[in-house]
């Protein structure tokens, strides 16, 4: 009878727990489980009327980190990282693509910013019942504090925070992007060879290179609220082009500094959930193109625009 | 009406989802014909589950994959094949032909010519077209049209006060320059995105879905 009481407590004890995780715990949690949790699952992502199946893996192989994102409709390009480094895949050496490799390894993901994400988002659990590819799922919902970046919701696995469904909205609730999890094992038995390219294909091996940190000469005279820039310094893409970057800890908008002889008309591009904003700007004798590009609403990119200023304030 | 592009890859791909979204040409229908049908069919089934994952609501896009070859044969009956193709130049020839882009034929973008068995598949072609629909996208927004095709949510009115590009206006060469800096620049920021809202490498789907133009 005692083993009976026992077993009820801590019964009762994991669902209170679970029921008391807040929004930005599982969102914690997802984040981690990026980086504990092994897996192999294949995905759709939809975006701008366009749809395509991918499929994801991690494992710990050796004591090595393996990862891969292999395209499954399309092009049949893979990434695959293995600890530090990462390998593009190319079906064919005509698919190669220059420029396509990463600019740094994927592992530096960075923490969640707990603070930065409740000033922009109310963050709440629904307490409903999901089931997403099979699994058990809790869902969060990211409810917009203003009009300058998009609503989300997530479907995060009640066992290990995996994620396994995003959707982003607009201001009126219209699906933009969806990540959606069709399959998904955990703990696969994953081997070398499973993240080893075919010999028929074409590979390019990423050299780590750091981005040379440089000065940022740019600044904004507002951000939304909750965004901020991530790095206080500007990286250097190339002889003529600095990138900045701005995030609120769920979207990021990223900056494209670049030197030009010719002026450009404002223009304002969408591709689903993401826009992209261009304006020229001179500055003495220079002409610059500005480049903004993010997964928020076409007014935060106007906007951002018109407060981009010469001159290295925000920090 | 379904828009399921599948917006890349093989040939085989692009005219079944061109077929699909009821924009193939003879050349697409010509490839379809020619697929075994059971590797067809098989294909059609794919599609058919991750648009019922996605869109369960919705009506499958053919009800029986095993019946496609004979759909097909009566959309070819009906004549809606030559709808919406889009144009480019091949790799092999040069950026300078603005006549080319002239002919481009996009959603709701009529231009009165039906370009049959003159659309063009190469990497570079569809590589493009994509970041072409990027360039349009932004004018549509501009403009207000909104389209069906292209979905484009709500924009602020001041959005719309904006000074617009034709993408016309661009000779060819500006334009392919332009579409390649732009989808650089969508790589390195899905890339940074990666690092930034505790995704894993699921960000990068954005740029490794994306068909792949020569950049650089």
């Amino acid at each position: 009878m005692i083993r009976g009481l026992v077993l009820s407590l801590l019964v009762l004890t994991s669902s209170t727990l679970w029921a008391a995780q807040s929004g930005v715990d599982w969102l914690a949690r997802m984040t981690e489980s990026f980086d504990s949790v092994a897996y192999d699952g294949v995905f759709v992502h939809q975006e701008a009327g366009m749809m395509n199946s991918m499929r994801i893996r991690r494992g710990l192989i050796g004591g090595v980190e393996y990862e891969s994102l292999e395209d499954l409709d399309g092009q049949r390009i893979t990434v695959i990282r293995v600890d530090d480094s990462v390998i593009c895949v190319f079906p064919d050496k005509e698919d190669y693509v220059a420029g396509f490799l990463p600019a740094e390894p994927f592992r530096r993901f960075q923490k969640l910013d707990k603070d930065r994400l409740t000033q922009a988002y109310d963050i709440e659990v629904v307490h409903k019942s999901q089931r997403i590819a099979s699994r058990n799922a809790v869902k969060l919902t990211l409810i917009p504090k203003d009009e300058f970046r998009y609503g989300h919701e997530f479907w995060v696995d009640k066992e290990n925070g995996f994620l396994l469904k995003h959707d982003v909205l607009s201001s009126d609730n219209k699906l933009l992007e969806r990540i959606q999890f069709t399959s998904v094992e955990f703990s696969p038995d994953l081997k070398e060879k499973d993240f080893t390219p075919s010999d028929d294909s074409y590979t390019q091996k990423f050299v780590e290179i750091e981005p040379e940190v440089v000065p940022r000469h740019w600044h904004f005279d507002w951000l939304p609220d909750g965004f901020d820039l991530v790095w206080k310094d500007a990286r250097r893409m190339n002889d003529t082009t600095n990138m900045l970057l701005l995030s609120d800890g769920m979207s990021t908008v990223s900056v494209f500094v670049e030197r030009t002889d010719k002026k450009r008309p404002q223009t304002l591009m969408n591709l689903g959930a993401t826009i992209a904003g261009e304006k020229s700007i001179k500055v003495g004798d220079q002409m610059f193109l500005l480049t903004l590009v993010g997964e928020v609403p076409a007014q935060t990119i106007q906007r951002l625009m018109t407060v981009m200023m010469p001159g290295s304030n925000n920090d | 009406m379904s828009k399921f592009y599948d917006k890349h890859g093989s040939g085989n791909d692009d005219s079944l989802s061109a077929f699909l979204d009821g924009e193939a040409t003879h050349a697409d229908i010509d490839v379809l014909l020619a697929k075994d049908r059971q590797e067809l069919a098989s294909q059609v089934d794919r599609y058919h589950r991750i648009h019922q994952a996605m869109q369960p609501e919705q009506a499958l896009l053919i009800d029986d994959g095993g019946s496609f070859l004979d759909q097909m044969h009566r959309k070819l009956d009906e004549g809606k094949q030559d709808t919406n193709v889009v144009a480019f130049p091949t790799q092999g020839q040069a950026l300078s032909k603005p006549e080319k882009l002239e002919q481009v034929t996009l959603p709701n973008m009529t231009s009165g010519s039906s370009l049959s068995k003159r659309s063009v598949f190469s990497g570079l072609a569809v590589a493009a077209s994509v970041a072409f629909a990027v360039v349009l996208g932004g004018n549509i927004l501009l403009q207000g049209d909104n389209t069906a095709q292209t979905p484009v949510f709500a924009a602020a009115p001041s959005v719309q006060q904006m000074p617009t590009e034709s993408f016309n206006a661009l000779s060819a060469e500006e334009a392919l320059q332009n579409n390649e800096r732009l989808q650089n620049y969508l790589r390195q920021h899905a890339q940074q995105a990666s690092m930034t809202v505790g995704q894993g490498m699921i960000p990068m789907a954005r740029v490794v879905g994306y068909p792949q133009g020569n950049t650089q």
